[in-house]
């Protein structure tokens, strides 16, 4: 019931429910006869809740109870079926991809839709999220690795590994998954001599994919694995003399590497390393008027430029930087009449997006500016509710990346049964505690 | 994939004399075993014979058009770029050939991170006579996407580091012509106000912007671009905003058509936020869409346009009640 517990509260509206609203509480007594109030910070949320009570309660009192469309059992193996559709374009991994360009296919967000996507089965709104299909999904691209798909993005599969399995944690499922095997496959793919990670055995060192390695490391409590004061110096020595940071020694620079490194640098203690105020000038002279950033100073706002630079600021302490009201602004203007989220004026709506605006709303404090109903209901809409999996928009192919963006923004929303995630580090809050609070450990110069 | 000219003519490498000597090697993935499949050999092949070269580290031409052939199969390799450029620079090659072959695969793979760098890395050795074709590149790639991320940012860094600014507001004219709801093409309009050293820099070309933007208001006024750069024309100096009739000029204009009007009113708030004295023209057309009685007492213009907003943009009520609770109190 709020961003710290980890117990859901579940309560069928549908048996013997009354409720009442009284802002800030929206009362309600249960079947059990017992007498409860949900207080809510803000009073809209509160109406909202009370509305979608009575919406639901409407709603199946007309409508006929489904028998179940699928006669498969839910826990039959799902078959590798390697994917037709070729990815289009690079998905390079967090924070900023330039999502894939495809046909809109705007869900119609009218009334029936919304009761339409709680699918066949009658009881709590959790259900609509289909998890145990994702947790399928993720692992059965984990370990199909011939089909034509992955071995076109082999190349990224550090990625692929974080996205998987941060998305596995969050659906309180890591544990299908066997630590050892993972931490062998990715210390074949760090280099010694340099200190950094490649995308896969066989792959030039990166900071996209160290950062990858190092907070998949997180999840599993591993970190100890690494040789910290090596891999804290290879991206130490990836800053440039104007603060910003490159990709590897090619040049690229990009202030995507800017969050990658005091990300990196920062779960790893050794924010030291690096000139952290150059850094953070380098970040604020890519703020633009409109209180956004882009990848480069005079880069167009753009969201995931924006978490990238929002979260860079958020962990080294510097987020008066940003006009939170400003930017807040901007970035509630990004939902569309769909519901979605899209990441510059007049693009499409993408699942994605559900992630780079929503945590930068979160780190700022602005989320209750967007309409979270709506959003939560498009991100249902882009689950392939058979075989798992969610896409960037409705109908379309899903992909490990838009999976862990659909479920990582219904987290950030508080969707019931899911893991708390950090909007800044990206993982989830019981990680990143144990990173900062759970082992003794000599305080090096952390920022608050 | 290769192209269909490729797909016909494709020689498996095993089957190539001038690669008799080189020992493909295989992907390794870890523990688990691949499991060959058919329709995957030619893209397999390519690459168990670039892991060769490339642990080898054999730079020579064979090498190049290896890559160029792993390139043409999966462009997102990074790898395979990086060993491209030590060879490049092994055997010395003309990067005006290069750039040939740049322009040949972006059009196909225009969203790819490692073209673009490649391209940059290209530019860069050949130095400011490259200017002119770099942005004729993106010119054309924008002309098949007009909001290319990467190109709008390669450009930007053409402009910055080779030259070449003296079209550049007229391309920006040409594009928002085409669409004037293109943010990129706005956002280098203020990139080419601001930073060319050809024209006078903001203030210089402040009135002329503002002209040219109102139009752009006035012919569509759901258009959210033009609105924040009719702001960034002021660069935060709120006096200025203010006290520029063409702003509030705008807003009215908009209001009184009673369409369109969201963007229109929640410039109007920031302005009366920072002190403006609106006219009585301006307080009755707001009565109006408020559907407030003129007279009535309770005609708090900032707060009425608030609770309007709340209600034709239900998406982000929320922010409009958080303005209303915040307004400074010399506007309540």
């Amino acid at each position: 019931m709020n961003r710290r517990n980890t117990d859901n509260l579940v309560e069928d509206l549908l048996g013997d429910f009354e409720y009442e609203v009284q802002v800030p509480y929206l009362l309600y007594r249960n079947a059990a006869q017992e007498v409860n109030g949900i207080w809510f910070y803000n009073a809209h949320d509160c109406e909202a809740a009370a509305n979608l009570f009575g919406r639901i309660l409407n709603a199946y009192s007309k409508v006929p109870q489904k028998p179940k469309a699928s006669t498969k059992s839910e826990f039959e193996e799902l078959e590798a079926v390697p994917t037709s559709a070729v990815v289009e374009g690079p998905l390079e991994p967090p924070p900023t991809s330039s999502a894939a360009a495809a046909v809109p296919d705007v869900s119609d967000d009218s009334f029936v839709n919304f009761f339409s996507g709680f699918g066949s089965r009658l009881g709590a709104t959790m259900e609509d999220l289909v998890a145990e299909k994702h947790v399928k999904y993720i692992l059965s691209v984990e370990k199909k690795k011939d089909d034509f798909e992955s071995l076109v993005l082999e190349h990224l599969r550090m990625n692929g590994a974080y996205w998987g399995l941060t998305t596995l944690d969050l659906l309180h499922k890591l544990g299908a998954v066997d630590p050892d095997e993972v931490v062998s496959w990715m210390m074949e793919c760090y280099h010694q001599d340099c200190g950094g990670f490649g995308g896969n055995i066989g792959h030039d060192p990166h900071l996209l994919y160290t950062l990858s390695a190092v907070q998949v490391l997180a999840l599993f409590d591993r970190l100890d694995v690494l040789d910290i004061e090596k891999v804290s110096d290879y991206v130490a020595g990836l800053q440039n003399g104007d603060g910003s940071f490159s990709g590897d020694i090619w040049g690229e620079t990009d202030t995507r590497f800017s969050y990658c490194a005091i990300c990196c640098l920062s779960i790893l203690h050794r924010l030291d390393k690096i000139d952290v105020e150059k850094a953070v000038n380098y970040i604020v002279s890519c703020k633009n008027l409109d209180g956004g950033f882009g990848s480069i100073p005079g880069g167009e706002s753009h969201a995931g430029q924006i978490f990238c630079c929002v979260g860079a600021l958020a962990i080294t302490g510097s987020l008066h930087h940003v006009d939170r009201d400003l930017l807040g602004w901007w970035l509630c203007e990004r939902q569309c009449k769909d519901g979605g989220l899209n990441g510059r004026p007049e693009k499409l709506t993408d699942v994605c997006y559900s992630w780079w605006v929503l945590s930068s709303l979160i780190m700022i404090d602005r989320v209750h500016w967007i309409d979270k109903d709506k959003l939560t209901r498009f991100i249902l809409n882009c689950q392939d509710r058979e075989n798992g999996g969610i896409s960037d928009r409705p109908d379309n192919a899903v992909d490990v990346f838009h999976t862990y963006f659909g479920v990582a923004g219904l987290s950030l929303m508080e969707y019931p049964g899911l893991k708390s995630l950090d909007p800044a580090y990206a993982l989830p809050v019981d990680v990143v505690n144990r990173i900062f609070f759970g082992k003794q450990r000599a305080p090096s110069l952390l920022a608050s | 994939m290769s192209s269909s000219d490729d797909d016909d003519e494709r020689i498996p490498f095993i089957q190539r004399p001038e690669w008799s000597d080189v020992r493909p090697v295989p992907q390794d993935d870890g523990p688990h075993p691949i499991v060959p499949i058919a329709y995957h050999d030619d893209f397999r092949e390519t690459m168990d014979y670039f892991r060769a070269v490339y642990l080898a580290d054999e730079r020579s031409r064979r090498a190049l058009d290896l890559t160029t052939e792993a390139i043409g199969m999966n462009p997102g390799n990074y790898t395979v770029w990086h060993f491209r450029r030590l060879v490049l620079e092994a055997l010395n090659v003309d990067l005006h050939e290069e750039r040939d072959f740049i322009d040949e695969i972006a059009v196909h793979n225009s969203k790819n991170y490692q073209i673009w760098h490649h391209r940059r890395w290209v530019a860069e050795k050949l130095g400011p006579q490259a200017a002119d074709k770099e942005l004729e590149f993106t010119m054309m790639i924008l002309a098949l996407d007009a909001k290319n991320y990467h190109a709008w940012s390669h450009r930007q860094w053409v402009l910055q580091s080779l030259g070449g600014w003296e079209k550049e507001l007229d391309y920006c004219c040409k594009l928002l012509e085409d669409d004037i709801f293109n943010n990129s093409a706005w956002n280098q309009r203020y990139f080419v106000i601001t930073r060319s050293p050809l024209l006078g820099g903001l203030q210089a070309m402040r009135d002329s912007e503002v002209s040219y933007t109102v139009e752009a208001i006035l012919a569509n006024p759901q258009n959210e671009s033009p609105w924040r750069y009719l702001r960034g024309l002021y660069k935060g100096d709120t006096d200025l905003l203010v006290s520029d009739n063409q702003v509030s000029d705008v807003c009215l204009k908009v209001l009184k058509t009673n369409h369109n009007y969201i963007f229109a009113l929640s410039l109007l708030l920031d302005l009366l936020c920072y002190g403006f004295q609106p006219s009585d023209e301006l307080k009755r057309v707001v009565q109006f869409l408020g559907k407030i009685e003129p007279d009535s007492s309770d005609a708090n213009l900032a707060t009425t346009i608030c609770s309007i907003l709340e209600t034709v943009d239900p998406m982000r009520s929320n922010y409009w009640a958080w303005r209303k609770n915040n307004l400074p109190s010399e506007v309540c």
